[in-house]
């Protein structure tokens, strides 16, 4: 039977079987089961060692410490070990995960195997999808042969079952989304697992702080049928998404929460599959990259919309200036091509096109094609941004001050800024990748946060206070800081000068792309 | 009829920065040939291989596998299908058998049950590794490892195989065995294009010869008709006795261009433009006019001296 189920996955998914062959030897699998019977052992050993006994019958699980014998609270116990468990057991899961991913995928890029893998004609969802399965399946086995143990903790802390296994999908699902970013990275020069691993306890973390919350809760609602609506009350988190109250009770929450993890995970996989097949390509299309960006500003705008109150404005506030500008810089490492597909676009584009087709030709390449240059993929990416975001600044009530009427189109003015400064960033950027140094991405990086940073430094140190003069935090990646005092004069000065700049570097990227088009012979004639 | 091309390029251009690897190439390579690509190190050969075996894009041109486009930004699962190439490097898995290695492989290129297992052994059979099926390729030597890449690449009977520098590397017995192979796999009917830039390694197989120079190809033909264009036919003759009424005989003969004999032997080497029947004559001619010969060895100009005639030098 065992053959039969292997020839059966074989013949589904053969990464998968070459994964499960390279580990499951019996010394690992003996190893393995025996760590993890013995690390339960010990962690009941460790609770079992917390009992009260004759000697000293005080602490947590005594229920009346002057009685006798001593009567045990046995439920709490058993609920301190369930609760202990549903923090190891994920964690490691997790962290284990994402770091057997990164070593095994960055390792197989090193020693260049998958090239091979990339010349047969396997999908590399497949591929990617047996590495999620097969590389950690030791730590799989593990935290299998804990499950028995969790369960009869969990019946004796009377947790109801559907509860539990509820709370296991949606582990499941964090945890593969979480795998299939940590497969994405060294498709894209990440090796460190360690690091990778570390970067993911700040999501883990918190993450499982809040599901052991509403764990919590939920145990609570077994009881009181309120407690869900008086959490929700109590903590004013009453979540609505386009008017849907997400958070009306655990099974909407974990619904919504999978939901958009699961959209979440669909997005990557089709960016790994798309890397895996071509390493040199750019991390996203530039079609992938709108619909990217139309989706998490649909998502942000659901939260906030209608705004309910000033604190949920603020949210959205903060997704403007916060959070959607960090993301459209990302959108610039995801879509600017490197020196050899620019120069390759540059140089042999021209042979695909007639000429009197060449100007359109040109703005259908530069907003569609692989390999043409980011600019105006970036700039469609900030236009959607804005106008999807326009009808609710506009329903928005931004007051700055108490002397001025609502200032909502300061609001769009400053917007149009950041989108310019953006647009400088991403025109740096393939400036910067079209030379030829080492480590271009690295230098690309770090001169964009030089631009981001450096205006922030030197406004703090000559102490420029943004109500005298707005002008530089106009230009600046926080031009909120002066709304306030901002007047129609300053935003135009701010635009003209921002778009002056633009222009130039432009030009600059315009000259640097003819240069690096024109044919050898040229070059040699003009003695290049 | 004309026979149909396995391989045909136009155009094809592949530039790495200011450098272009391969330069404007048209390639056509027919079904069933061996094609053997020459060249020094540096001359395109790899990148030509690794653009036909969709492991590299290329600047501009097109490639047609068997008659079908290979497309730009498309995974191309189909061509992949018909491919198979070994690359000068070839990294493996040391912690897999030889045996599941091959497995695996199969497995990425669709090869179902029983099918499947019958190729293996077919391979097995084939790179002759059967008696290491279950050992752990860490343990494998290089020949043994080269030749379970070659392996690898045939499990799924490409079409068109692409080996890159296959031999390089290797000692004299190890090239012998994969020679072996190759010249099986040639009888299978396989199209192979070979690159090498030692010309010994390619001429007892080759039926095409391109010959490839700073990215251009600046040579592709058969090698009959280099051999019949460019190649003198040789006839060694050896004697008993002392070789000048050897020597006075040939100078009669018709066919004959020049002779040399050959230092402390009793050998001439007879350059010769005659056929096989003008030979049969010179041989009889030899035998009647009572001259003790021991030996009437006819050859051919070598690929590397015919190299050489068209003005070439191998890097190595």
């Amino acid at each position: 039977m065992i053959p039969n189920l292997m020839a059966s996955v074989a013949n589904w998914n053969p990464q998968l079987i070459r994964e499960l062959k390279g580990r499951l030897k019996p010394r690992n699998i003996t190893l393995v089961s025996s760590v993890s019977l013995l690390s339960q052992a010990l962690l009941i050993f460790f609770f079992y060692a917390q009992l009260p006994t004759e000697k000293s019958p005080y602490g947590r699980y005594v229920l009346d410490s002057k009685q006798l014998p001593i009567v045990i609270e046995w439920q709490t116990w058993w609920n301190d070990i369930f609760m202990t468990l549903n923090w190891i057991l994920p964690m490691a899961l997790m962290l284990g995960g994402v770091y057997m991913l990164i070593q095994d995928l960055a390792l197989e890029e090193k020693r260049g195997t998958l090239n091979f893998i990339r010349l047969s004609p396997q999908p590399g969802r497949d591929i990617l999808a047996g590495k999620l399965m097969g590389v950690p399946i030791l730590l799989y086995l593990g935290l299998s042969l804990a499950l028995p143990l969790q369960i009869v903790v969990a019946i004796n802390a009377q947790i109801p079952m559907g509860l539990l296994l509820l709370q296991y999908g949606v582990f499941a699902i964090v945890a593969m989304s979480l795998f299939s970013l940590s497969l994405l990275l060294p498709l894209v020069g990440f090796a460190a697992g360690w690091l990778g691993a570390l970067i993911a306890v700040f999501i883990v973390f918190p993450s499982l702080q809040f599901f052991q919350l509403i764990f919590g809760v939920a145990r609570l609602a077994n009881d009181n049928p309120n407690a869900w609506q008086d959490f929700n009350n109590r903590w004013d988190l009453w979540i609505k998404w386009f008017n849907i109250p997400v958070s009306y009770n655990i099974a909407a929450w974990y619904g919504f929460m999978s939901l958009s993890l699961v959209i979440l995970m669909v997005g990557t996989w089709q960016v790994l599959n798309r890397r895996f097949s071509d390493p040199a390509t750019t991390l996203l299309s530039k079609k992938q990259s709108y619909l990217a960006v139309f989706s998490l500003n649909i998502f942000l705008l659901g939260f906030v919309t209608p705004i309910r109150s000033t604190s949920w404005q603020d949210l959205g506030t903060f997704f403007l200036y916060g959070l959607i500008p960090w993301c459209l810089l990302l959108a610039i490492a995801a879509l600017s091509p490197q020196r050899q597909p620019l120069q390759d676009w540059a140089r042999y584009r021209r042979e695909s096109t007639r000429n009197h087709l060449k100007n359109r030709q040109l703005f259908q390449d530069l907003l569609w094609a692989e390999k043409s240059p980011n600019m105006l993929a970036i700039f469609a990416n900030i236009m959607i941004t804005i106008v999807l975001w326009t009808p609710w600044i506009l329903t928005a009530k931004f007051k700055f001050n108490s002397y001025q009427s609502h200032q909502n189109w300061q609001v769009i003015f400053s917007l149009v800024l950041l989108g310019g400064l953006i647009l400088i960033c991403a025109t740096v950027a393939q400036l910067i990748l079209l030379n030829k140094i080492i480590k271009p991405q690295l230098w690309a990086g770090g001169i964009i946060l030089a631009i981001l940073v450096f205006p922030f430094i030197s406004i703090v140190l000559m102490a420029i206070e943004p109500h005298q003069y707005p002008l530089p935090f106009l230009l600046s990646f926080m031009p909120w800081a002066t709304l306030e005092s901002a007047q129609f004069i300053d935003f135009f000065l701010a635009i003209a000068i921002q778009w002056t700049g633009l222009f130039l570097l432009n030009v600059k990227l315009h000259k640097n792309l003819l240069k690096a088009g024109e044919s050898q012979s040229k070059a040699l004639l003009t003695n290049r | 009829m004309a026979k149909e091309l396995a391989i045909e390029t136009r155009g094809l251009t592949k530039q790495f920065d200011r450098h272009i690897a391969v330069h404007d190439l048209d390639l056509q390579v027919a079904a069933g040939e061996v094609y053997g690509l020459i060249g020094p190190n540096g001359a395109g050969k790899t990148t030509l291989l690794q653009m036909l075996a969709t492991a590299e894009e290329p600047s501009t041109g097109e490639i047609y596998i068997h008659g079908e486009r290979l497309l730009r930004d498309r995974t191309n699962p189909t061509l992949k299908q018909y491919i198979g190439y070994l690359p000068d490097d070839f990294p493996l898995y040391d912690d897999l058998t030889v045996e599941d290695y091959l497995d695996y492989f199969a497995g990425l290129y669709y090869l179902r049950e029983p099918k499947r297992s019958q190729r293996i052994y077919e391979v097995l059979e084939l790179v002759d590794l059967t008696h290491k099926r279950h050992s752990l390729i860490a343990t494998l030597s290089r020949g043994m490892k080269q030749r379970l890449s070659l392996g690898r690449t045939v499990i799924h009977q490409p079409l068109l195989l692409l080996l890159d520098e296959p031999v390089s590397g290797l000692d004299p017995i190890a090239r012998q065995q994969f020679r072996d192979i190759i010249k099986t796999l040639r009888e299978a009917g396989m199209t192979i294009l070979i690159s090498s830039h030692v010309l010994s390694d390619l001429e007892d197989f080759c039926t095409s010869i391109g010959i490839m120079e700073l990215g251009y190809l600046v040579e592709s033909t058969s090698l009959a008709e280099l051999y019949q264009r460019l190649s003198n036919q040789q006839i060694f003759i050896s004697t008993l006795g002392p070789v000048n009424p050897l020597v006075t005989h040939l100078k009669n003969c018709a066919n004959i261009e020049e002779w040399e004999v050959i230092p402390e032997t009793q050998q001439i080497r007879v350059q010769f433009t005659g056929d096989l029947e003008t030979q049969a004559l010179l041989l009889r001619s030899l035998i009647d006019a009572g001259l003790p010969i021991t030996q009437f060895y006819p050859t051919q100009e070598n690929l590397e001296s015919i190299f050489l005639k068209l003005g070439h030098k191998q890097a190595s």
